[in-house]
């Protein structure tokens, strides 16, 4: 009887976890569970985060030869096109020449998806909305009043809130709904990669060090056994 | 008595069995000279409960000595026991028993290995001490010639220069002067006859040796053909950072690992 | 004590080796029937050795002001080889410690661990669960990230909150009028040093305070009582290696699910590392919702709980909620003199007993659990029922432990 309360009380940790699902000023996130073991996933956000992003966020906890090895990157494309600053080493710190601290507050992305959760990430990104009052013409259901721009717009289209409160389309982007979904599941990966790029290394490997423990209780358990 | 159902069978003076709601098993209880001994017998079989409590009784008349008082909660004071020998309920297997021994030596030993492995990997040189001891690109195309520049690469000055054609043909001449001629380096010491590579630190105690290019009797040495001197102890090197005889510096200066890529001067591992 | 070598011999001569050896090992005498819950005490010292050697390497590569401490462990992170493995071999031993802690002492309060002769064991225990909880709270701070740094504010506005002295002692704790890098650098010295030798040396305490009396059962049997002729106790087994090698595959089931943890679960869920924490500390910015890590949860909850003071002794409902969360930590310390009963198991304790762990037990989960939430009006309802029902048992054990109907201890195991 206590072993299964001792149980009960320890796997329950893992099926919950901390914090309700709620997304910001939003009921629910849209669920999203980032992997980092699909390179060509990675390697589609960094195309993305390069293009939309990296104009006013900096990843600076990450190194550009790091996320060369980790996304087998081939030299030329990531001096010339990611770089593409004779200035910067690839031993560098990925901060896009920006300022450490953002003059328009744009905070640094490299943890983002450790604090906020994937889900709100993955979530924020579709939705924002057309919003004439805001000043930059737009605004987002999972942080209202966000200082940030609808900057995939061009990716994405406009959408706008109904009577409902609800989220439809206006106009078309680049993309259409599930090709922009894709474009998001990438980028959201690929924040995640930076967020903890020990990731793929540390998900890889522990089913042998688990392994390895099973053997070696069943060893210790037979020795046990020849003194009981 | 205790618990709602408990049965309680007489069978000897001082000897009866008894049930227990908590427990399957029949347990004896022992009255001898008014102290009360009770356990568990172990067993549903009712004879069988009759032949363990018979010697279970004599067991306690016999071998059994109480060391001290009855009260439970009286402090006990441990006493060491004399006899470690094993309590085989079966008979020993000695070859399973040795080779789970060595079995379990070796898992417990890959185990520390293991653990040892990221410990140990961990002082290795980081990302960062890395990234600072990189490896320095210099573009030789700005250095005249005669000109010495001055690069840091892991913390240390070193030496660049664009040697003359005058020093080039100066540097032989020079053999019998220095102490270890190293002709088997080439007259530069480098791949490239145009540029010398050595590290700024002086090969007796570390000071920064000084260039001194001219050729022009100097107060340390009359047939100065050109090359370092350095002020702290009076250390000569030639053009080629080799050490003269006779000087407190005991070898050549060092030259660091490098390459040549066309106008740039790699020092460094690639 | 002779030995037949003549190196051991030497040795002895001049420390006593084997003579220890064998009092504490080959030759110490323990029940030979007990369950899985008296494993947790060696797995607890297995985490203790885990955390001190992981700390060490951190050590190598952390930085303790404010300016360069949160980098410092994202450098941990990426640029040293392993030092993510490390670190989360860390943060999840200080949440192993608190888990088999939290057990270890259950068995003690089951089985009656603390009844005489055996008290300074446990003091000796209550006092290694203070200190751990203070090695906690100091490690926690180190990382100086969002939860670090709030949580920190609201553990020493606790102190502020001690009428009288309250502001100033916060301010020499703080080492500034504010939570600032003053205060990091001198908990890293706490957390590295002060703690951790104070922890060995209660640990060494508490080991020889038990060899000296003798570990119990689940049954509350004196296994002293009788002994064969050699002077072995007829329902004891050397310790070592009878019961040491008990301890191996159990160290191996652990590691199974610590290493699962650390590999595919490290911040267990936003539990064993907080989500805010994963952004430097920002005294500009309070986070949402300010949590403890999991192990504290029961007793923040009980410190939320007290929402009212006493005006007319100048009590606060903050300073009142302090001193009844200490109270409950405290209040382990006595119950060796609380317990009154006749029995030392709770198998063969009376009914009473057994409703009053079970309440304990379930009011301490509840806490647990609603210290993790933001509160509310349910929530801090329940708390305070549960903060009732978590002292209630000790309040009133001195009753019912006498006066309730208990079974016949056997004699043997």
């Amino acid at each position: 009887m206590k072993k299964l309360i001792f149980l009960a009380f320890f796997i329950s940790f893992f099926g919950y976890s901390a914090g309700e699902n709620k997304c910001g000023e939003l009921e629910k996130c849209f669920s999203f569970d980032s992997s980092v073991h699909d390179r060509d996933s990675l390697q589609r956000g960094l195309g993305i985060y390069k293009n939309y992003c990296s104009s006013c966020h900096t990843l600076r906890y990450l190194r550009w030869n790091r996320l060369q090895r980790d996304l087998d990157i081939p030299e030329t494309v990531l001096i010339d096109d990611l770089i593409s600053n004779e200035n910067i080493k690839t031993s560098d710190f990925v901060t896009f020449g920006l300022p450490e601290i953002s003059p328009i507050g744009a905070p640094d992305l490299t943890l983002r998806t450790r604090v906020r959760g994937d889900d709100w990430i993955y979530t924020y990104l579709q939705t924002f909305y057309q919003d004439t009052s805001q000043a930059t013409g737009s605004n987002n259901l999972v942080y209202p009043g966000t200082a940030m721009a609808h900057v995939l717009i061009g990716l994405q289209g406009t959408q706008e809130l109904d009577s409902n409160g609800k989220l439809i389309q206006l106009s078309k982007g680049a993309l259409d709904p599930e090709e922009f979904d894709s474009a998001m599941r990438d980028l959201v990966n690929f924040l995640a990669y930076a967020s903890e790029p020990a990731r793929i290394e540390r998900e890889r490997n522990g089913i042998y060090v688990i392994l390895f423990f099973v053997v070696f209780t069943a060893v210790m358990w037979l020795l046990y056994r020849e003194y009981k | 008595m205790q618990g709602k159902k408990a049965k309680h069978i007489h069978i000897s003076e001082g000897m009866s069995l008894y049930t227990r709601d908590r427990s399957p098993f029949y347990w004896g209880y022992i009255n001898i000279d008014g102290e009360v001994f009770k356990k568990s017998l172990k067993t549903e079989d009712k004879d069988e409960a009759i032949k363990l409590l018979t010697l279970w009784k004599d067991e306690i008349l016999g071998e059994g000595k109480k060391v001290l008082s009855q009260k439970i909660n009286m402090p006990v004071k441990k006493t060491l026991i004399s006899n470690t020998k094993p309590f085989p309920k079966e008979k020993i297997n000695a070859t399973r028993r040795k080779a789970l021994q060595i079995t379990s030596s070796v898992v417990g030993a890959v185990t520390v290995a293991g653990f040892a492995v990221p410990f140990l990997s961990a002082w290795q040189p980081s990302e960062r001490a890395k990234a600072l001891g990189a490896s320095v690109k210099y573009d030789l195309s700005k250095l005249e010639p005669g000109a010495m520049a001055v690069v840091e690469w892991r913390r240390t000055p070193i030496f660049i220069v664009h040697q003359t054609s005058e020093a080039i043909k100066n540097l032989p001449s020079l053999n019998q002067k220095v102490a270890n001629p190293a002709l088997e380096e080439g007259v530069s010491r480098t791949t490239n006859d145009k540029f010398s590579v050595v590290k700024g630190v002086c090969t007796h105690l570390s000071c920064a040796p000084k260039y001194h290019p001219e050729i022009e009797p100097k107060a340390w040495d009359e047939e100065w053909k050109g090359g370092f001197f350095c002020p702290c102890h009076g250390s000569k090197f030639d053009l080629a950072g080799r050490v003269y005889k006779n000087v407190p510096a005991p070898t050549n200066l060092e030259v660091p690992p490098h390459s040549f890529e066309g106008d740039t001067l790699i020092i460094g591992e690639a | 004590m002779a030995s037949k070598n003549s190196l051991m011999s030497w040795i002895d001569r001049r420390l006593p080796v084997t003579e220890n050896l064998e009092r504490h090992l080959t030759k110490h005498p323990v029940p030979s029937k007990v369950n899985f819950f008296y494993l947790f005490g060696a797995l607890l010292m297995v985490v203790f050795m885990i955390q001190v050697i992981t700390g060490i390497w951190l050590m190598m590569f952390y930085t303790n002001t404010e300016e360069g401490a949160f980098a410092s462990v994202e450098y941990i992170m990426r640029d040293v080889e392993y030092g993510w493995l490390m670190r989360y071999m860390h943060s999840t031993g200080a949440s192993a410690f608190f888990f088999l802690m939290y057990f270890h002492m259950f068995r003690g309060l089951l089985y009656g661990s603390y009844q005489k002769p055996k008290e300074l064991v446990w003091l000796f225990g209550c006092f290694l669960l203070f200190l751990l909880m203070a090695e906690g709270f100091l490690g926690y701070v180190l990382p100086w990230g969002q939860m670090s740094y709030w949580a920190a504010n609201v553990i020493l506005s606790l102190f502020g909150a001690i009428p009288f002295i309250g502001e100033s002692l916060q301010v020499w704790i703080q080492g500034d009028y504010v939570l600032s890098g003053a205060t990091l650098s001198r908990f890293f010295a706490l957390h590295v040093v002060v703690v951790p030798l104070l922890m060995i040396a209660l640990v060494v305490f508490h080991i020889f305070a038990l060899h000296e009396v003798g570990a119990g059962n689940p049954e509350g049997v004196d296994i002293e009582k009788y002994r064969d002729k050699t002077g072995m106790p007829l329902d004891g087994k050397p310790f070592h290696p009878y019961k040491t090698f008990g301890a191996l595959p159990a160290i191996g089931v652990f590691f199974i699910v610590f290493f699962a943890i650390v590999y595919y679960a490290p911040t267990g869920g936003g539990y064993f590392i907080e989500k805010p924490n994963f952004e430097e500390a920002n005294f500009l910015k309070t986070p949402e919702h300010i949590a403890p890590v999991w192990y504290y949860a029961p007793f923040y909850s009980i410190l939320r709980a007290v929402t009212f003071g006493i005006p007319f002794l100048g009590i606060t409902s903050k300073f009142l909620g302090f001193i009844i969360f200490a109270a409950s930590i405290a209040i382990l310390f006595i119950v060796p003199w609380l317990d009154r009963s006749k029995v030392q198991s709770i198998r063969y304790k009376g009914i009473f007993s057994k409703i009053a762990m079970i309440m304990f037990a379930t009011s301490f989960i509840t806490l647990g659990y609603l210290g993790t939430k933001p509160v509310n009006e349910i929530r801090t309802l329940i708390a305070q029922i549960c903060t009732i029902f978590y002292f209630l048992p000790f309040i009133l054990m001195p009753i019912y432990t006498k006066y309730e109907k208990t079974l016949e201890v056997p004699d043997r195991l």
